[in-house]
């Protein structure tokens, strides 16, 4: 494993700039064919959803490539990477096995946006404490 | 594994942010490599014996 630096760079940022401005365009169309029309996620349609996040994007390349911090890398890091995502990976299909379990018992009638937003969340989390705790280990 | 980057590292008068800047990593990692928690790679060990000015890497690293 090599040591390496990651520092935000003008194509970095535009690449996530390109990204954003895809979403805005995606948003921009589905709103124009009518498509995904009704409440989701606490906006009127799925294209304005869509927008939205392709503004927040923007925003906070912007604001993260503005902060100009320079980031190390390390073969630690990496290590400890990936022994967490080794782990959260495990947690995670353990976690949609207790899922179906428990659809089939209680039915989960929570919308499927919904539902997936917190499953995303909870690996999000799961693999922010593994890293922690493989922090102190390592 | 027993290092003796603590030893080296005060000996030189280097301070753990001097030395992981030499060798291109956090300080973090040099706290591990130095509580013998962590275990570099073989380009890593190079590294921190040159930073350190020892000519073997077994003055600096050795097998518990």
């Amino acid at each position: 494993m090599t040591v390496s630096q990651k520092m935000w760079t003008k194509k970095s940022l535009a690449y996530r700039y390109l990204f954003s401005a895809g979403l805005i365009l995606f948003g921009l169309i589905l709103n124009f064919f009518n498509i995904g029309l009704g409440h989701f996620a606490g906006f009127n349609s799925v294209g304005s959803w869509v927008i939205y996040a392709g503004f927040l994007i923007a925003v906070i390349a912007t604001i993260s490539y503005k902060k100009k911090k320079k980031k190390i890398i390390d073969e630690r890091m990496e290590k400890i990477g990936y022994h967490a995502l080794r782990i959260t990976n495990a947690i995670f299909i353990l976690t949609l096995f207790l899922l179906m379990i428990l659809d089939g018992i209680y039915q989960i009638t929570t919308r499927y946006y919904l539902f997936i937003s917190y499953i995303i969340c909870f690996e999000l989390l799961v693999y922010f404490i593994t890293y922690k705790i493989l922090e102190r280990k390592y | 594994m027993k290092t003796k980057i603590t030893e080296l590292r005060k000996k030189l008068k280097m301070t753990q942010q001097e030395l992981a800047d030499k060798v291109e990593v956090s300080r973090q990692t040099i706290i591990s490599l130095e509580q013998g928690k962590y275990n570099p790679s073989l380009e890593l060990a190079y590294r921190i014996t040159k930073a350190l000015k020892v000519k073997k890497i077994e003055d600096v690293f050795e097998l518990k």
